[in-house]
């Protein structure tokens, strides 16, 4: 008979991740910080330490983000650390830089958000690039980079700036029309095509119900935006559904023909509206 | 002034020019309001620094006016932002002597606070950078200073101190502050939380319309599309013959002081209309600033996420079209950058039966049943006028026949004398009457010149008068004297004469602006 053991913490294996985790806790550098509130006082001095190491900056705002989560002590020095945070968006180490726009933007700092767009509007004086600026900005609604993300969208050959674009755009009503013509146009990339898609479910439901019944019945579009068209479906109106017979009859078509995926969406869209 | 475009350089500098002036305190408030020309299509973080330069200015100045209190007040009851925190809590010193009602703004400040902690640069165009005269400073120690500032009024207060002092979570500056603040506090202050705002700031903030009128815009533009999807027009809406309390929010709105505790609040304001039993009577309404991006499932989700029970009478609403006619109809506060509010003021109303305005909540916090007061109040008000109305309109046609004027007076006593009705007084009978007719008359007068400032038909009317007295009382009308009494009823007529005339070119105009007049004033 088999004997059933219960394994304590300590016998049981460590998940890949805790390994990770542990392995990186062994290259930490050491940054010998004393124990008490001088802690968190010696981590800023290192952090704003240009001469230091990149390692131990890192290590030092490692420890002082961690220290955010632990309100009382940190109250004491909330806005010196704003304040470091603010001297890195222009510190030499991009690392650095990055990081620090990144927390500085999730607290919707208004210093980061006007050197990004500053950035935005004069290259020559950016800190990061429009890709990476409009990723932070993003974070903030209200952060007035609407129209600055539309020009960018429909000027960038850059792929990955006119994908962060399209995300500031996702939540901008004023850019449905440059989201719906994105969306409609064939020479746009698949994936500038899907996530305009996905910005027009939230912006404007009703014109992407449109666009998808004619993208499935479309056979020279690619299977890929065609199941994107089908995933809209599926959130859209049984009765319109119903009306539509050459919508109808393709999805019954797709049920036994065409890839594994596109069965598996026809068949689900035939169950929801029960067609 | 780097990281700011051109337009807020000339704004900058336009309030440095415009502080140095004798009316800078009237001009600044102007500046307050988020409906100036100012801020339109203005980002929110640009609104954000031209309203904290506006603060800071204000606060530079002597004595802050009262209308100017309720918006510094505004920026510590719904605080979201660093600069506008800092430079409202230090504005709030400029008011000639603390009021305990200051309290209430002030400790919901401290609370939040050390959640906006960072470094503000006071005295600098956005409040960030170093420039020489500017102060660095930070949300936390600008508004513990103003604490500091209320003295033994700040005893409310000592509770959040102590625990902040007893956690130490707070920079060692700030800590020493405190501790200065407890130990002035004397021991027999009372601790309990707060007086009310004195009446001279509370009419900026709350105000029931004296006489609820039709505005002239044209509503007939304005389609509307509630939580359902359910289209409908203004009047269906509101001219239901029910009041209505309605609420002006949009779901991006990222101050959890404003739109969240808003429509937070409307659900208490349905619970306490439910408990009084006047749910069918009086209809709830939130409306959205954001028509666009709130499609009526976006709506339909947030105001279930804050408790509020949604249904016919209780509806969330967005306007489909009109919403400019909207706007104008309540006066809303708010501004906006491209298709995104940037700026709003907390607006509560209640409406009559007919869709008119009857009282305003704005700016500040308002509480639930004061709003459920005042809307059952009206309900009770229309029902008791629906019963009423015929007796009014009886009393309406029986004032008709009251005799109104000097001629009408003339008239009626022409014909009961006729009539034999009016028989003939004795003379000394006849002279108490005049003497008392004249008195009536001078002191009239002399009232509307106390409110309008002499101009000449006082003259004229104050002459005649003296004129009458005379030829009355000092050397009566004779055989030998000549009836200079003629002369003074003349002179009196001149007065009626251009006292109309002047009314009827003001009334042309369509606006009366007397001294003192409180019709101006919310």
């Amino acid at each position: 008979m088999r004997k059933h053991t219960r394994r304590t913490t300590a016998t049981r294996p460590k998940p890949r991740r805790a390994r990770a985790a542990a392995s990186a806790d062994a290259k930490r550098p050491e940054l010998a910080l004393q124990a008490g509130d001088k802690a968190l006082s010696q981590a800023l001095a290192i952090l704003g330490d240009t001469e230091d190491t990149l390692p131990r900056r890192m290590e030092a705002l490692r420890v002082l983000q961690a220290a955010t989560f632990a309100e009382n002590q940190f109250d004491a020095i909330r806005a010196d650390y704003t304040a470091a945070l603010r001297k890195l968006v222009h510190d030499p180490q991009p690392q650095l830089r990055q990081r620090a726009l990144g927390l500085l933007s999730r607290g919707r700092d208004d210093y980061a958000q006007a050197t990004l767009l500053e950035g935005l509007r004069h290259p020559d004086r950016a800190v990061v690039g429009p890709g990476d600026a409009l990723s932070y900005l993003s974070y903030n609604a209200h952060a007035g980079v609407q129209s600055v993300a539309r020009s960018l969208f429909k000027e960038s050959k850059d792929h990955v700036v006119r994908e962060q674009a399209l995300r500031v755009m996702a939540s901008d009503p004023a850019s449905r029309g440059v989201i719906r013509a994105a969306l409609a146009d064939k020479k746009e990339p698949v994936s500038i095509r899907q996530m305009s898609a996905a910005a027009l479910h939230a912006l404007d439901p009703q014109a992407l119900q449109d666009w998808a019944g004619k993208a499935v019945l479309d056979k020279t579009e690619p299977d890929d935006i065609v199941a994107t068209g089908l995933t809209a479906i599926q959130f859209g109106d049984a009765a319109r559904m119903s009306d539509d017979a050459a919508l109808r009859k393709r999805i019954g078509e797709m049920r036994t023909k065409g890839s594994g995926r596109m069965k598996r969406l026809a068949k689900s869209i035939s169950a929801k509206h029960k067609l | 002034m780097p990281l700011v475009d051109e337009h807020e350089q000339r704004f900058a500098a336009e309030v440095d020019r415009v502080v140095q002036l004798s009316d800078a305190a009237e001009l600044l408030l102007t500046l307050c309001d988020e409906r100036h020309a100012a801020y339109v299509d203005r980002s929110a973080p640009a609104i954000t620094r031209m309203r904290g330069w506006v603060l800071e200015a204000l606060g530079r100045r002597p004595f802050l006016a009262d209308a100017a209190i309720p918006y510094v007040l505004e920026e510590l009851e719904a605080p979201s932002h660093p600069y506008l925190l800092a430079a409202a809590a230090r504005c709030l010193r400029a008011v000639r002597t603390p009021h305990a009602s200051f309290a209430v703004a002030l400790a919901h400040a401290f609370r939040v606070a050390p959640s906006l902690e960072a470094p503000v640069t006071l005295g600098l165009y956005g409040g960030f950078g170093d420039a020489p005269g500017a102060s660095n400073t930070s949300p936390v120690r600008e508004v513990v200073a103003t604490i500091a500032w209320l003295g033994p009024l700040a005893a409310p207060l000592a509770e959040d101190i102590h625990d902040t002092l007893r956690s130490g979570a707070a920079a060692p500056d700030v800590l020493l502050a405190l501790e200065q603040v407890l130990a002035a506090l004397p021991p027999d202050a009372p601790r309990e939380c707060c007086a009310e705002l004195p009446k001279s700031i509370a009419r900026f903030v709350h105000w029931q319309a004296a006489t609820r009128r039709d505005v002239d815009v044209a509503l007939d533009k304005v389609r509307l599309e509630d939580h359902r999807g359910n289209s409908s027009s203004f009047r269906t809406q509101f001219r239901t013959g029910q009041p209505t309390i309605v609420a002006f929010f949009y779901t991006r709105c990222d101050n959890p002081f404003k739109c969240t505790l808003t429509v937070a609040k409307l659900g208490q304001v349905q619970r306490l209309l439910h408990a009084r039993g006047l749910g069918e009577s009086i209809r709830t309404m939130g409306i959205t600033y954001d028509p666009e991006f709130d499609t009526p499932a976006q709506l339909s989700r947030y105001g279930v996420d804050r408790g509020l029970q949604l249904n016919a009478q209780h509806v969330l609403i967005r306007a489909t079209a009109g919403f400019e006619e909207l706007k104008q109809y309540f006066a809303l506060g708010v501004s906006f950058f491209e298709s995104l509010v940037s700026r709003h003021r907390i607006e509560v109303f209640v409406l009559d039966g007919k869709g008119r305005i009857a009282a305003t909540f704005h700016r500040l916090n308002w509480r639930e049943e004061q709003v459920v007061d005042r809307a059952a109040a009206l309900a009770e008000g229309e029902k008791a006028g629906t019963v009423a109305s015929p007796m009014a309109s009886l009393a309406g046609l029986a004032a008709l026949a009251v005799p109104k004027c000097p001629l009408c007076w003339a008239t009626y006593a022409s014909v009961l004398g006729f009539s034999g009705a009016l028989t003939f007084p004795a003379p000394w009978a006849l002279r108490v009457l005049a003497f008392t007719f004249l008195l009536v008359y001078v002191t009239g007068m002399l009232w509307r010149a106390r409110r309008t400032g002499l101009r000449l038909e006082h003259a004229f009317a104050v002459g005649g008068c003296a004129v009458a007295m005379f030829n009355t009382f000092v050397v009566p009308a004779g055989v030998d004297t000549p009836p200079v009494v003629w002369v003074g009823a003349a002179l009196m007529a001149c007065a009626s004469v251009v006292g109309v005339a002047r009314r009827g070119k003001a009334s042309a105009s369509g606006v009366v602006i007397e001294r003192g007049d409180s019709r101006l004033v919310p």
